[in-house]
């Protein structure tokens, strides 16, 4: 039986709670509305601008540096596993466990939100993050990536997340504290808890912790900002002796212009739409491999970047050398919006249907795809059976129809 | 030891779930390498063709009208025997109206028993581009250190390919695959050979399922005996130190610990070690590399029961190999130490009983339980009582067994 509720608390603190009383363990994630992507910003009337990485360096400090020590090795030692991770558009911090879950609670947030973090500490933690950068740079397909990224942005904080060694490297105490005061903070945050606990003793011990924390916010008004770029249509190419020949358009959509809900449609409309139109599935597919253009499959993909820029981020790649054939193919598709026919329209939406069946039923999905949902659109909403009614096939052909394909890049890695 | 099969339909009920999972087991046992491809493309063809439905989209479309949801083939080897299975997943009975059991499973029936395979003139084409697209994936997959790096070692500690599988291995596998290498694989071990059935999930009248299963599927009076050997015992090729220069910034040491003699008991004592050396709940390795000494991101260890040996890896600068072999030793030789020994035992002891816990809320874990007893291999708590019973005598016994064999360092020689 799952039962879910969400609260604001007085300090603005989102609290979402799923009680799943059939489970025997439970989780909390907490979400902190900071990426990897924020690095310019006015507060205060004052101009900001941070380096690639910070956010993930800051990270790892939180973890290495809490009041209970390093993090990791004190959740370990009870039995629970902790996780952090930095995202464009937010830095998450989730713990697993079994047992004495209030203590666990209390010790998450307070790490968190409570970091007593010293320059010594910092030093420490930057060792670490310079290997993982290290070891970012070397993964397969991350030239590749970041050619992409920059051919679409020219702008580098959407590069890696990871950021360069040598900023890394330069990042003082005084930058990661201004980081960690404008962000960090509980109007900035979101707290998931899911599985099998009391959940107003949860709330009570929630509220009871972030109240005896002493620490003065800033509470200014954050306001992220990024240069306009318009991409060339130019096809970047640079050459790679060791991995296969692969084109990517990427293409830069407004979306101004859509309302929250018309976003969030748009979400499984897209979805649908570039799985059968370019996927496996498709004609376009078919076509690809008979006249030898390729013999793989596209690979399609989306994601909203929402503060300050409202655009969404559409690419579509193939491994092939044959360039100009596949962008003329991929853009005389986007020209027709092709909607599927009434049996696929049927299986569409059973597959649907049955996916959604399978995802309710996970307090996890519940409580963290809440939790995603604010963070994008600012909407308190569980997901629900009742979504998939307000979806229709008329509303999928208008709204692909609106999106703009006018702005885009080509990057082409070349084997010879 | 012997492993005898029957034709049986195994259910396994679970209505806490939304949908009943099938899986149509075929053991054989493990062929030549050189056979690898055949079977890797017939499990392709056979999972997205069939006689009836020659593209992907009406294969797709048929499964779907007929509310079959992840229809797959798939493998995985054990010893000297590997298991091919069909998976898909059913919805439970309550959910759509023109759901039908019987004709879902005559569906599941064809695509397996009618593949496009049959069909041999058509299945030229498809055959031909899924060997062209696997012969381009094998030409570029050695093109970020990490994969180099593996393939290094395979190459040099299992020279004659027993049983680690190098790239070029894979080439040659590749080179001496054909259709009519395929059609035979299928041929012998699907429509000549014999399975057993796991169901598991939302089942309302177990009786049912049974019968509906055996009466759409006929099956071959081929009997399912084998001889296996599921713990198989090679000698490493031991190399002594072997490094090696390449052109990126990312570099790599590993160093294997190998016993001479074999045991049965081996394989548990390196299962615990393994454990004090990685796990959540033991991370002797992490804390004294990364922790306490700040040299990696990330470092693993991985244990070669077939060879009886365990490897520690760590991913770092070229400056720290050094502090690193030495950190690896060191390690090793740190769980002589009878309270370490005694707390690390204690410590993944409860780590186990808190997993078996676990297992009760995923909800496929009695059907695995369920088809390692079938197949006679150990489930996790055949594992979780043999650690109970090991001493700190026989396991320092065992840490002085260990000697070192082998050393590959792979020098990252561009700067950062």
């Amino acid at each position: 039986m799952i039962k879910q509720k969400y609260e604001v608390l007085k300090n603005g603190l989102v609290v979402v709670l799923v009680k799943n009383d059939e489970l025997h363990s439970f989780n909390a994630s907490l979400y902190i509305k900071y990426g990897s992507a924020i690095n310019r910003f006015y507060s205060n009337n004052v101009d900001y601008k941070c380096k690639d990485g910070i956010a993930h360096l800051l990270e790892h400090v939180l973890i290495d540096n809490s009041p209970y020590g390093n993090l990791f090795k004190h959740f370990t030692n009870k039995y629970y596993s902790l996780r952090g991770t930095t995202y464009r558009e937010y830095t998450k911090f989730s713990i697993h466990g079994y047992e004495d879950f209030e203590l666990g609670i209390e010790e998450l947030i307070r790490s968190i939100n409570d970091s007593g973090f010293t320059k010594e500490g910092i030093d420490k933690s930057r060792g670490p993050v310079l290997e993982e950068v290290r070891e970012a740079k070397n993964r397969h397909g991350y030239e590749y990536h970041q050619h992409k990224i920059y051919s679409l942005f020219k702008d580098d904080v959407f590069l890696s997340g990871t950021g360069e060694s040598e900023d890394v490297k330069d990042f003082t105490y005084e930058d990661l504290r201004l980081i960690y005061n404008t962000f960090y903070k509980p109007s900035n945050e979101i707290l998931v808890v899911d599985g099998n606990f009391d959940m107003d003793k949860i709330l009570k011990v929630i509220e009871k912790t972030y109240d005896s924390i002493d620490r003065v916010y800033n509470t200014s008004e954050v306001i992220p900002y990024y240069d306009d770029f318009v991409p060339s249509k130019d096809i970047d190419t640079y050459e790679d002796k060791k991995d296969l020949s692969v084109v990517g358009i990427s293409f830069k959509i407004p979306m101004t212009k859509f309302t929250i809900d018309e976003k969030g449609h748009l979400t499984h409309y897209l979805d649908w739409y570039l799985r059968y139109n370019f996927g496996r599935r498709s004609e376009f597919h078919k076509n690809i491999i008979e006249d030898k253009i390729s013999n793989y499959n596209a690979i399609t993909g989306f994601s909203y970047y929402p503060y300050g820029l409202d655009i969404l981020k559409l690419s579509i790649e193939l491994y092939t050398d044959n360039v100009d054939e596949f962008v003329k193919r991929v853009m005389d598709e986007l020209k027709v919006i092709t909607m599927p026919d009434k049996k696929a329209k049927e299986l569409y939406k059973r597959k649907h249907f049955f996916a959604t069946l399978i995802d309710l039923d996970d307090s996890s999905f519940l409580a963290n795809s809440f939790a995603i949902n604010y963070i994008y659109t600012g909407r308190y909403e569980f997901a629900s059976i009742e979504d998939l009614e307000k979806l229709s096939f008329k509303e999928m052909e208008k709204l692909l129809k609106r999106l703009d394909f006018s702005t885009y890049s080509i990057v082409y890695r070349k084997n010879d | 030891m012997k492993l005898s099969l029957k034709n049986d339909v195994n259910v396994v009920i679970n209505n806490n779930t939304k949908f009943t999972y099938f899986e149509i087991l075929f053991p054989f046992l493990k062929n030549d390498y050189s056979d690898n491809y055949h079977f890797e493309i017939m499990k392709e063809l056979v999972s997205t063709y069939s006689l009836k439905n020659k593209t992907i989209i009406e294969f797709a479309e048929n499964n779907e009208s007929n509310y079959i949801f992840s229809f797959k083939a798939d493998s995985y080897t054990r010893g000297n025997m590997k298991f091919l299975y069909f998976s898909f997943y059913l919805p439970g009975e309550e959910f759509f109206d023109d759901f039908n059991l019987e004709k879902s499973l005559k569906v599941v029936k064809n695509n397996i028993f009618k593949s496009i395979l049959l069909d041999r003139e058509y299945s030229e084409k498809l055959f031909d581009n899924i060997y062209k697209r696997i012969g381009k994936s094998l030409s570029a997959a050695l093109s970020d250190p990490k994969s180099l790096f593996h393939d290094m070692w395979n190459e040099l500690y299992d020279f004659n390919h027993i049983k680690l599988h190098t790239n070029s291995e894979k080439i040659n596998a590749l080179n001496s695959t054909s259709l009519d290498g395929v059609i035979k694989f299928y041929k012998e071990l699907v429509l000549k050979g014999n399975y057993t059935v796991l169901i598991a999930g939302n089942v309302s009248d177990k009786d049912k399922y049974i019968d509906t299963f055996n009466k759409v599927f006929k099956r071959n009076e081929v009997k399912m005996e084998f001889d296996v050997e599921y713990h198989e015992h090679f000698k490493p090729d031991s190399f002594g130190h072997v490094d090696k220069k390449v052109p990126y910034s990312l570099s790599i040491a590993r160093v294997s610990y190998h016993k001479e003699d074999y045991t049965e008991r081996d394989r548990y004592l390196l299962y615990m070690l393994d454990d004090f050396l990685m796990k959540k709940e033991n991370f002797y390795l992490f804390n004294n590399l990364r922790l306490e000494n700040n040299l990696v991101y990330s470092c693993d260890s991985t244990i070669y029961p077939s060879f009886n040996t365990i490897t520690m890896t760590a991913f770092l600068s070229k400056d720290n190999i050094d502090k690193a072999l030495e950190i690896f030793d060191n390690t090793l030789v740190s769980f002589k130490d009878k309270e370490l020994f005694e707390k690390a035992k204690e410590r993944l002891l409860k780590a186990q009983s808190i997993k078996l816990i676990d297992t009760l809320d995923r909800k496929l874990y009695k059907l695995s339980v369920k088809r390692n007893r079938l197949l006679k291999l150990e489930t996790f708590e055949d594992e979780c009582e043999i650690a109970k019973t090991i001493t700190y005598e026989e396991f320092n016994e065992f840490i002085d067994a260990l000697k070192k064999d082998a050393e590959l360092i792979m020098i990252g020689d561009k700067n950062d």
